[in-house]
């Protein structure tokens, strides 16, 4: 890993960009367009850093189900502002509001529709808020998995060192939180830098949840050389963020869960995986809740609809691909 | 003597609070934008818990049995904001007239029609500016008048206590001298709050305050981990007509389809009454008041209405309700 991650970053330093590994300042936005220069050698090197394998969506799913659910919700909570060094009454009640209310709520929810979810926590979240940890942990059928240390953005770190100290720091209390070690990881803001997913491996993760370059379970090739990381992709557009939220593009809820029923409908028709990533800052508000409930009531009144964590779907289709898990 | 030493407890305790509270979060290194990262658990906990959510205030049950309580509020802040960023352009200023001249009637008129009480808040430059407006609520006998700062500024950009306290405090003497009784509610003007906020309101008495979005239902507000004795009555930017029906250029105007959004508001109302908290919604007259919009604020009312066990209240008669039911002193 390190001598092509290093490789990357020395091409990147002579394109113009801010590669160095102790470099704690953001990129500068971009303004030359280096990329032009680059060889065909240099476009590869980059571009297949980290690339989509082989497709790992098994022929059937557990009990013959034909598509797998995954219900996912990221607790980011307090561990934005606080990551950029802002604390204001209003902004941290905005993210309180998904620890006290949100939460509380979706797992009301999740108990009344009997299903499993996977939350991807900040260490931080865990910490200001225990009480939200154990109520989670109390189901006895939710995963808890990796959200950063405190939703940092290890693309503007870039830096391998403290990303490392990070996602040990963020590893070890879940562990200590939730009472066992994450198999899971997704990436604070979907970003990720050069090194991270090599990181990912060197924790021995079974699988991530981050990358966009299919809507079905794949494994992960760095420099062409497959990870065994299972990848359970996601999408901005399977994602509440960027529409429900006020300020956001398309805050009316009926219409943004129409356009999720319909990608589940084409995932069932594919018979693949419908992965739903969902904010408890967001969707935990009650106008939000009444169309995320239809939606599941929606797919539950469906025949083979396999709901389950993340971590049960990466296990089951690395199992039917052959690969010890 | 015993209330006596109960007074200087509180007030040392309130001034203790108030050095905590403005305490900046530890600095990072130049240039790192990200310095929370390396914040301790301990710096973390005091940095984020300067002002926080408290014990629930939601009652077993509102007056006379109702299910749910619902607070209707106005943000009468016209072109306040533009005064106090010195922006004097002649088009927006219209905005701000529109709210006061059309806005606010059709409102008055709907409320009367409907007959269902309603708090203003007023920040005092858009008052003087308007005089008709606070007479005009005033007269209706049913209505809160209530402080939003003195010209809808941002107190965070301000950052100085000294300064907020005076312009909070000349706000309030210029609202107590127009509608004729001193307000006891705030709501945090340009919908901002400093971290000096929280405790000058304390200071100055209010009752509530109604800018935070911890919870959807009443709570008390901590100050540095302390109970204030301020009820929170939230907000929530859902449930406000600023980000979505704003007027196009002049706001974010994220959702400009009056239907789609009093549906969105109308499930939100479903659900407080599901729940049995608290339905409080927050509108401004120069957005709601436009002739497209205004009917389906009135459709809400009506179809609030067709529910049975609801309480329309002002935000002060919410607040000194779930005050006296949580057993806190008036």
């Amino acid at each position: 890993m390190p001598h092509r991650v290093f490789l990357v970053g020395a091409i990147l330093c002579l394109c113009g960009l801010r590669a160095h590994a102790q470099s704690t300042t953001p990129q500068p936005p971009p303004g030359p367009q280096p990329g032009l220069a680059w060889t065909e050698e240099q476009l590869n090197t980059v571009a297949h850093h980290v690339r989509a394998g082989r497709t790992l969506t098994p022929k059937i799913w557990p009990n013959g189900a034909r598509v797998a659910v995954c219900l996912t919700f990221d607790p980011d909570n307090l561990t934005i502002p606080l990551n950029a060094g802002i604390n204001a009454p209003l902004t941290m009640s905005e993210g309180e509001y998904g620890a006290l209310t949100g939460m509380p709520r979706i797992l009301k929810f999740l108990e009344r529709q009997n299903l499993p979810a996977s939350f991807y926590v900040p260490a931080v979240s865990a910490l200001l808020h225990p009480e939200m940890m154990q109520a989670i942990n109390k189901s006895g059928r939710h995963e808890v998995a990796m959200h950063g240390w405190i939703h940092e953005d290890p693309h503007a770190l870039n830096d391998p060192e403290e990303e490392w100290r990070l996602i040990s720091q963020a590893m070890s209390t879940l562990e200590k939180v939730d009472g066992k070690r994450p198999t899971g990881n997704r990436n604070p803001s979907w970003t990720m830098s050069a090194y991270t997913m090599g990181l990912l491996q060197k924790a021995g993760l079974l699988y991530d949840s981050s990358l966009q370059a299919m809507d079905e379970p794949h494994d992960v090739l760095i420099d062409g050389r497959s990870t065994g990381i299972v990848e359970l992709p996601v999408n901005w557009i399977l994602d509440d963020a960027p529409f429900l939220p006020p300020y956001a593009s398309l805050p009316s809820p009926r219409l943004v869960m129409q356009t999720f029923k319909d990608d589940f409908d084409r995932a069932y028709k594919d018979g693949t995986l419908f992965m739903l990533t969902m904010h408890p800052h967001v969707t935990g508000q009650r106008s939000r809740m009444k169309y995320l409930e239809e939606l599941v009531v929606y797919m539950k009144s469906k025949p083979g609809v396999w709901f389950a964590t993340a971590d049960e779907i990466a296990r089951y289709v690395k199992q039917q691909a052959g690969a010890t898990p | 003597m015993r209330l006596r030493i109960l007074i200087v407890a509180a007030m040392a305790a309130t001034l203790v609070a108030a050095a905590a509270a403005q305490q900046p979060p530890p600095p990072g290194a130049p240039g790192d934008r990200q310095p929370g990262r390396k914040w301790t658990e301990e710096q973390l906990k005091q940095v984020s818990g300067a002002v926080r959510a408290g014990r629930i205030l939601t009652p077993r049950s509102w007056p006379n049995g109702a299910r749910v309580a619902i607070v209707l509020t106005f943000t009468v802040n016209n072109s306040a904001n533009n005064f106090a960023r010195g922006d004097s352009a002649i088009v927006q200023l219209t905005g701000g007239e529109f709210g006061a001249s059309v806005g606010l009637p059709r409102v008055l008129d709907v409320l009367d029609r409907q007959n269902v009480p309603a708090t203003f808040f007023v920040p005092a430059t858009a008052a003087i500016v308007d005089p008709q407006m606070i007479p005009e609520i005033v007269r209706r006998q049913r209505h809160e008048i209530a402080v939003m700062g003195w010209s809808d500024e941002n107190p965070l950009a301000i950052n100085n206590a000294v300064e907020e306290e005076q312009l909070l405090t000349r706000a309030t003497e210029y609202l107590t001298r127009v509608a004729g009784r001193k307000p006891v509610g705030a709501r945090g003007p340009s919908s901002v709050q400093s971290l000096h906020t929280m405790g000058l309101l304390k200071k100055a008495g209010f009752q509530y305050d109604s800018t935070l979005m911890a919870m959807d239902e009443p709570y008390e507000v901590l100050i540095d981990g302390q109970p204030s004795g301020i009820v929170e009555l939230p907000v929530s930017r859902i449930l406000d007509d600023h980000p979505a029906l704003s007027a196009p250029r002049f706001g974010p105007s994220t959702l400009p389809s009056p239907e789609l959004v009093f549906e969105s508001i109308r499930d939100d109302f479903d659900g407080a009454y599901q729940e049995g908290t608290l339905f409080l919604l927050t509108l401004h007259p120069q957005f709601i008041g436009m002739r497209s919009r205004i009917g389906y604020f009135e459709d809400l009312i009506t179809y609030i209405k067709a529910q049975p066990n609801v309480w329309f209240a002002t935000a002060e008669d919410a607040a000194r309700y779930v005050k006296r039911q949580a057993g806190m002193p008036p």
